[in-house]
């Protein structure tokens, strides 16, 4: 066993030899920190896939709306239309997101806010008509609560079942109709 | 001559203004238009027909007639919806007034005169809570003996 013993004592004085206690700890400090703080930086999260941009429910192909002035996959929440949106995107349940799923109806009343189109910088007036009338669709659930109010302002808040206009009060999916370009005041 | 020069000056000054002032005010309805949209027409609808539901009731040719019943000019700015909506009392004076101009001129009397900004701000001060729906049974009463002397 001499060579085993003859062997670690060279390594051990080789390490004792060419480094210091101090880089050791600055080394180990490093290493402590390094790790922690790199599942913090937005490439690890872009890639851990933790509700990453553009991300797609499984089973649901992404969509465009065919205009330029209309950019963004209505199927995803990151989608300019859906920033006050909460609950099941239309455009995953067989509608779109102006339009219901065949069989549902469109509550007539709703609640309104404003939306920043990324492609010509204008603020447009957002209507987050619910449909309703069938099993709530269960795909693709976003909230965003941009603009949302507490409860106590029930007309722009999004925890609304705004279905309480329409013939059945069963919530299905969430559309985003544009009304119109906001003014400037 | 400064002195005619100066009056000539001033009607030119009077006829630009006149010229502009019906551009002034289509743009403030647009602004309006919008503001309603914003903060009204989720219940309301874009119409004003309301939701079928007797809570949001429709506005088309009948709002008007509260302004021509005694406390019916009060109740269009107390009634919870207007009295505290987030808007300046000289934003929701125009939307007021454009509600009932644009749903239900007919229904308006002759002698209405719109709202303005410090009338709204006195009367926005009491909100219609618990009596709202006899205060409002109370009016379209008075608006059926109207519309039969009317």
């Amino acid at each position: 066993m001499k060579w085993f013993d003859k062997f670690f004592e060279n390594k051990t004085r080789n390490i004792a030899r060419t480094s210091s206690r101090r880089s050791f700890l600055s080394n180990l400090g490093k290493a402590v920190v390094g790790v922690s703080v790199i599942p913090a930086l937005p490439v690890a999260k872009a890639a851990s896939g933790g509700a990453p941009a553009g991300a797609h429910y499984p089973g649901v192909s992404p969509q465009t709306s065919g205009s330029d002035g209309d950019p963004g996959d209505p199927t995803t929440c990151e989608y300019w239309r859906y920033c006050g949106i909460d609950g099941f995107l239309c455009s995953c349940c067989g509608g779109s997101q102006s339009a219901c799923p065949p069989g549902t109806e469109m509550s007539p009343i709703t609640w309104i806010g404003t939306c920043l189109n990324p492609a010509d910088n204008k603020h447009y007036i957002i209507s987050y008509n619910d449909c309703c009338g069938k099993a709530a669709c269960g795909r693709c659930f976003c909230n965003r609560n941009e603009d949302d109010t507490p409860m106590y302002r029930a007309f722009s808040n999004n925890d609304t079942n705004w279905c309480v206009g329409a013939s059945s009060e069963t919530y299905v999916c969430s559309t985003a109709v544009i009304l119109g370009t906001s003014i400037e005041s | 001559m400064p002195n005619r020069f100066r009056v000539r000056s001033l009607a030119t000054l009077g006829i630009a203004l006149l010229m502009w002032l019906p551009l002034a005010s289509h743009a403030n309805d647009a602004q309006t238009k919008m503001k309603y949209t914003l903060f009204c027409s989720g219940c309301h609808t874009a119409d004003g027909r309301g939701s079928g539901d007797p809570r949001i009731p429709d506005m088309r040719n009948y709002v008007g007639y509260f302004a021509a019943v005694e406390g019916g000019r009060e109740f269009l700015i107390q009634v919870p919806g207007v009295s505290t909506a987030p808007l300046k009392s000289k934003e929701l004076a125009q939307i007021v007034n454009w509600m009932l101009r644009t749903f239900s001129a007919d229904q308006l009397p002759d002698d209405f005169k719109p709202f303005d900004e410090q009338e709204v701000e006195r009367l926005r001060q009491y909100v219609l809570r618990s009596e709202l729906g006899d205060t409002r049974k109370a009016l379209v009463t008075r608006i059926e003996e109207y519309k039969k002397n009317n």
